[in-house]
């Protein structure tokens, strides 16, 4: 047994970290939030020379061959310092369709372009009306006259301002599932694009008999198997979010360890306060927990047991839900005024656990999925 | 033990509505309920015909232009304002400043202040908190030194809600280095106009500016703009901050906010698409909600009952703010589970942008969600710190 990080891993980590320190520091953070872009872009380019694009993908398609804990790692470091690149929804949600719908020639070519080449992808996983239930597709294909067209609305789709095309998955009558590939450029179809509370940006899109060409169906399969797959790509991203947000609370509690050491009322350090220390050792120990649930989950996801990967994932998310949110809040009001001003980053990290506590499930629907794990 | 109200309780209640009615645009109405920035001329306007139909200063004596009212008609009507989507007033002026002017203030200052007051003439904020004393407000370092007739202010107040709008500002300030800190501090009357203020915008979580550092640079204030006397400064704040915690409850805005809520679940869809309101878990939790906020609401008519008796409200307050302050958070979290992904978008930055098609995605009840959890969470920050309110209730009513 070994559930510690191995030297690779540590390398990833302290590499990963050195990365923040040099180029995003919370100053940095807000001049490339608030210019042009060419910074992003400069910041995108350094980072993809440490191999954080290819490291979740095989060699096999240009890729290091990271495995869960490698991957997991790195985007730990990513929610300790609010890293601005949308990787999860950029480059690992599109890579794992890519890889587990596409066939041979598609896997390799398209993996190849997101990899290696500037080409952005991003999926859309979410419609109105369906709330967090990644498996229901009410967005549908038909055919008419021998042209295919798209009818439906698609939300919240995160890195798709940056995106060449979107992936739109839509289901015809038949109950076949269609992945179809859309340019995002194209005017027959309404969008609006609007900022979340993380300060990353997404699009609604709403397509009212959108025609597009045979060419750009990526894939075609049945619905059943759909789900399986899907299932299991947003077990691993539900993953991901956990670990980005594990990042965020271990930094929210540095902070605010820090900042109730060193703030004076009443003549001493807030810390020397009862009521305080025991707030923070409550802090310290939901952060453990949170660590261990994290591993539970990455051992679930390599003894490949459907089941337990399902009940390991959605005890992650109520998790995250429900009482690291509740660190979180108790971070914020330690800071005091502090904690509601803007200018500070402890509130950027707030809104960030605010935005991945609800991604692909709120608590209530966690909660809901283990129970059914469960029964089976 | 009854709260029936009587036959003019009945009346006043209808009064209200009907005031409300013929007064409140459904533009206003519209913006308020969806948590939009209401603007200064449409609050003022708004507090204008509040006090034209003499509903404005309800706690108000008589004899000071108030209404005077009973206590459960101040009930009535702050249920009445709350339901009704109606801007909040702003207190600084009307329930803060204005009882202490009653209490301590001489006959000039009287009849020169409480007038404008009441017809929202002057806007008023309060200068307490300052960036090295927020809940230790004793350890103030602003500093007021008596030159002749005037005192020469120096320091930085912070958290200053709305001073950018603010003709006024009642202050804590140091008159005195020595014996307990609480000691030498004086409560001040300062004209924002004055050389010497810098207001500098705070930009809050949500990205609105509410809040302000007042900077105060060798300001002259006439001596009489002092409230009681030199260094009884502490006692004015304490008499306004226990004043301040009954109205900090903000009973009848939850009741409209839990309401709203159901509304919202009324329409949303859970994830097997049922409506969200006959979701077992989503209700349960609304239901505790509700629990809270109905023990809220009738501590709060115990405390104004006995108030109706003569009992002014004593420490036992600082469990309304306690409780008041982490309802209205939790209305906003469940708010943001109500509305799922909607929640998460942040509006405020988006209403700055060109929206036009956006309404075809988002339904209007889902706007400024998240930006209303963000805010709220200054409610267990401000007007006295949750830990700073047990404070005061382990040791003034548990005696610990």
């Amino acid at each position: 047994m070994n559930l510690s990080l191995n030297e690779e891993q540590l390398l990833i980590k302290n590499s990963a970290e050195k990365f923040f320190l040099d180029n995003l520091s919370f100053e940095q953070r807000n001049k490339i939030l608030t210019s042009d872009g060419k910074l992003f872009e400069d910041l995108i380019l350094k980072s993809k020379e440490l191999g954080w694009y290819g490291l979740p993908f095989d060699q096999k398609f240009g890729g290091l061959g990271g495995n869960i804990t490698d991957v997991m790692t790195l985007i730990e470091t990513f929610g300790a310092s609010l890293h601005i690149d949308p990787y999860i929804f950029s480059l690992l949600l599109p890579g794992k369709i890519i890889e587990h719908f596409f066939d041979e020639d598609k896997k390799s070519h398209y993996l190849d372009k997101i990899i290696n080449d500037n080409i952005k992808l991003a999926y859309c996983f979410a419609e109105p009306n369906i709330r967090f239930d990644i498996h229901k597709l009410n967005c549908k294909v038909y055919l008419e006259e021998n042209k295919y067209f798209l009818k439906g609305k698609k939300m919240l789709v995160l890195a798709a301002d940056q995106a060449n095309s979107i992936i739109v998955p839509a289901i015809d009558k038949d109950k076949n599932v269609y992945l179809v590939k859309i340019d995002n450029t194209s005017k027959n179809f309404l969008s609006n694009k609007y900022k979340i509370i993380d300060d990353s940006d997404a699009v609604d899109y709403e397509f009212d008999g959108f025609e597009f060409n045979e060419n750009d169906i990526l894939v075609k399969l049945n619905y059943d198997e759909y789900k399986k797959k899907i299932s299991i790509i947003f077990d691993y991203l539900t993953l991901a979010v956990c670990s980005e947000a594990l990042g965020v609370i271990e930094k929210m509690y540095k902070l605010t360890l820090e900042y109730v050491k060193t703030r004076e009322q009443f003549g001493k350090r807030i810390g020397d306060f009862q009521v305080i220390q025991h707030r923070m050792v409550e802090m310290y120990i939901i952060k453990e927990e949170m660590r261990s649930l994290n591993c539970s989950a990455q051992v679930s996801f390599s003894n490949n047991d459907p089941k337990e990967r399902i009940k390991s994932i959605s005890l992650n998310k109520i998790f995250l839900d429900t009482k690291a949110k509740e660190a979180a809040q108790d971070c914020i009001q330690l800071h005091g005024g502090m904690g509601v001003a803007n200018e500070m980053s402890i509130g950027h990290f707030f809104k960030k656990l605010t935005f991945l506590s609800m991604l692909f499930g709120d608590s209530d629907y966690h909660y809901k999925r283990y129970e059914l794990a469960d029964k089976i | 033990m009854n709260i029936e109200f009587s036959k003019n309780d009945l009346e006043f209640q209808q009064k209200v509505r009907n005031f409300i009615s013929k007064n409140l645009s459904n533009e206003l109405r519209n913006k308020v309920a969806n948590g939009s920035e209401i603007t200064k001329e449409e609050i003022i306007s708004w507090q204008k015909a509040l006090h034209k139909e003499n509903l404005f200063a309800p706690g108000w004596k008589k004899e000071f232009g108030g209404a005077e009212l009973s206590a459960s008609k101040r009930y009535i009507l702050d249920q009445e304002l709350a339901l009704a989507d109606t801007p909040t007033i702003i207190p600084f002026g009307v329930t803060m400043i204005g009882p202490v002017l009653m209490h301590y203030g001489t006959p000039k200052q009287q009849s020169f202040f409480l007038p404008k007051i009441l017809n929202s003439d002057h806007w008023w904020c309060q200068g307490y908190s300052e960036p090295g004393s927020g809940s230790d407000l004793a350890s103030l370092k602003t500093k007021a030194i008596l030159k002749g007739d005037k005192y020469i202010i120096n320091g930085t107040k912070t958290w200053t809600t709305l001073a950018q709008y603010a003709d006024w500002m009642f202050c804590l300030v140091r008159t005195s280095f020595e014996g307990k800190p609480q000691e030498g501090i004086s409560f001040i009357m300062i004209d924002m106009k004055s050389k010497g203020i810098t207001v500098d915008p705070i930009i809050t979580l949500d990205g609105a500016h509410e809040i302000n550092t007042v900077y105060l640079e060798d300001v002259e204030v006439p001596r009489e703009n002092i409230i009681f006397e030199e260094n009884k400064g502490w006692t004015v704040a304490k008499f306004l901050l226990s004043h301040e915690r009954t109205s900090i409850a903000a009973v009848g805005k939850s009741i409209s906010a839990v309401k709203k809520l159901k509304q919202i679940a009324n329409i949303e869809l859970n994830n097997e698409g049922s409506l969200l309101i006959t979701d077992k878990r989503f209700r349960d939790r609304l239901t505790t909600l509700e629990m809270d906020l109905k023990a809220l609401e009738f501590t709060e008519l115990r405390i104004l009952s006995e108030e109706n008796k003569g009992v002014a409200p004593g420490p036992e307050a600082s469990l309304l703010k306690i409780r008041g302050s982490e309802i209205q958070q939790r209305i906003t979290e469940l708010t943001m589970n109500a509305v799922g992904y909607y929640g998460i978008s942040n509006d405020l930055a988006n209403s700055n942008a060109d929206r036009s098609n956006s309404n075809q995605f988002r339904p209007d009840y889902s706007q400024n969600t998240a930006a209303n959890y963000l805010n709220m969470r200054k409610t267990t920050i401000y007007g006295g710190s949750n830990e700073i309110q047990k404070n005061i209730l382990s040791k003034m009513v548990l005696g610990l």
